[in-house]
């Protein structure tokens, strides 16, 4: 049976199909991206770790979907609201487990992809453009990581917070006006849980969305970049 | 037609069907589990499920100043604890008897007044003013040798 048979044999659901594919008109398209020729160099293993990202991401889609049920990003409810999801909801333990090592994986899967791409040279002609989209992701996925250290609000995330941020003060000139912005205020408070909160669950992921869409897209329009 | 089976389905065939079907049985139990752990996540725990009766403690004797009431929720209904006089205390549900709002405490006043249609208590739980006919629902109370103070949920 050949991929082109399984995906026209949709069984039962195949007048369904059929009636929006007479609107949408995309069975073409799905054919014809089956059909596409994959470079022979794709089943290597260095070509596995963008989608063992992209897999991860997905893990941590889910899951962070399901812990903003409950989490609480006040300085008074978010330690406790950890508390509760870890000991009394239903599987928290696990789904607070699964997104702190998945963001823990996900940031090691990154950094192979970024380095293979670097040392193999896949930046050069025509991926120039996905070397660029492919680094802004992962200094977003850094911001992922630094945001979400400081939701359990815990004494380590705490000065954590307070020491990173502080970096940004030896930058020359715009450092202390870059402190304020990052943290709303003079110190790590209310405002700073809210912001960094915005930042991991609003801000990051839409601009993740929009990138990675872009970074995918090229791959499909340019395809692999083959060893040299 | 006895022949050809073996024609048909070679061990190699046969092999890579049955790896094929474990695969997506691994597969279906991975996505069913998940999306039952998932579901299980989002539904009330345990804890939050259990229905509290009989003796619960609520505040310290000591807490409250004469005219205090003291609000503590139960199984979801806010109850109220109060200190009428010296050595006398008293709880009655906060759920109003006309409308089931929940009744607040006025100090000033020393009566409870309910937000929703102004109906006014007094301090033994007797409807005083508004729409209210019937009175508060009074809890039984208790305190032990540490100056807890219990009330006696049904």
């Amino acid at each position: 049976m050949s991929d082109r048979d399984s995906a026209v044999r949709l069984g039962a659901m195949v007048k369904v199909v059929d009636w929006f594919d007479d609107r949408v008109n995309f069975k073409d398209a799905i054919l014809f991206m089956m059909e596409k020729p994959f470079s022979k160099h794709a089943t290597d293993v260095q070509y596995c770790f963008g989608g063992i990202s992209l897999l991860l991401l997905f893990n941590q889609v889910i899951t962070g979907l399901l812990l903003s049920v409950y989490y609480v990003p006040t300085p008074e409810h978010a330690y406790l609201s950890i508390q509760y999801i870890t000991f009394d909801v239903n599987f928290g333990w696990l789904i607070r487990a699964l997104h702190i090592w998945g963001g823990d994986l996900m940031m090691l899967s990154v950094l192979i992809h970024l380095c293979i791409a670097y040392f193999k040279g896949y930046y050069r002609k025509p991926l120039e453009l996905n070397w660029i989209s492919g680094f802004t992701l992962f200094l977003v996925c850094l911001g992922f990581g630094f945001s979400g250290y400081l939701l359990p609000w815990t004494q380590l995330s705490y000065w954590a917070t307070t020491i990173v941020t502080d970096m940004v003060t030896a930058i020359p000139y715009v450092g202390d006006g870059l402190l304020l912005f990052l943290r709303g205020g003079k110190t790590v408070d209310q405002a700073t849980l809210i912001r960094f909160y915005s930042f991991h669950t609003q801000v990051f992921p839409s601009i993740t969305l929009v990138i990675l869409f872009f970074h995918l897209w090229m791959i499909k329009r340019r395809g692999i970049c083959v060893p040299l | 037609m006895e022949q050809n089976t073996r024609e048909e389905l070679p061990r190699r065939k046969f092999f890579r069907l049955i790896a094929d079907w474990f695969l997506k049985l691994i597969l279906f139990f991975t996505a069913g589990g998940g999306i039952v752990m998932a579901l299980s996540f989002l539904y009330p725990p345990k804890k939050l499920m259990r229905r509290l009766t009989g003796w619960v403690p609520t505040v310290d004797k000591s807490s409250l100043q004469l005219g205090d009431a003291a609000q503590i929720l139960f199984n979801g209904i806010p109850y109220f604890v109060l200190r009428v006089s010296n050595e006398e205390y008293r709880s009655f549900s906060a759920v109003c008897s006309h409308a089931a709002c929940i009744v607040f405490w006025e100090k000033e006043n020393m009566r409870f007044a309910c937000p929703c249609h102004e109906s006014k208590f007094s301090i033994a739980g007797e409807p005083v003013g508004g729409p209210a006919q019937d009175p508060l629902t009074r809890m039984a109370l208790k305190i032990d040798d540490t100056g807890k103070i219990f009330i006696k949920l049904v």
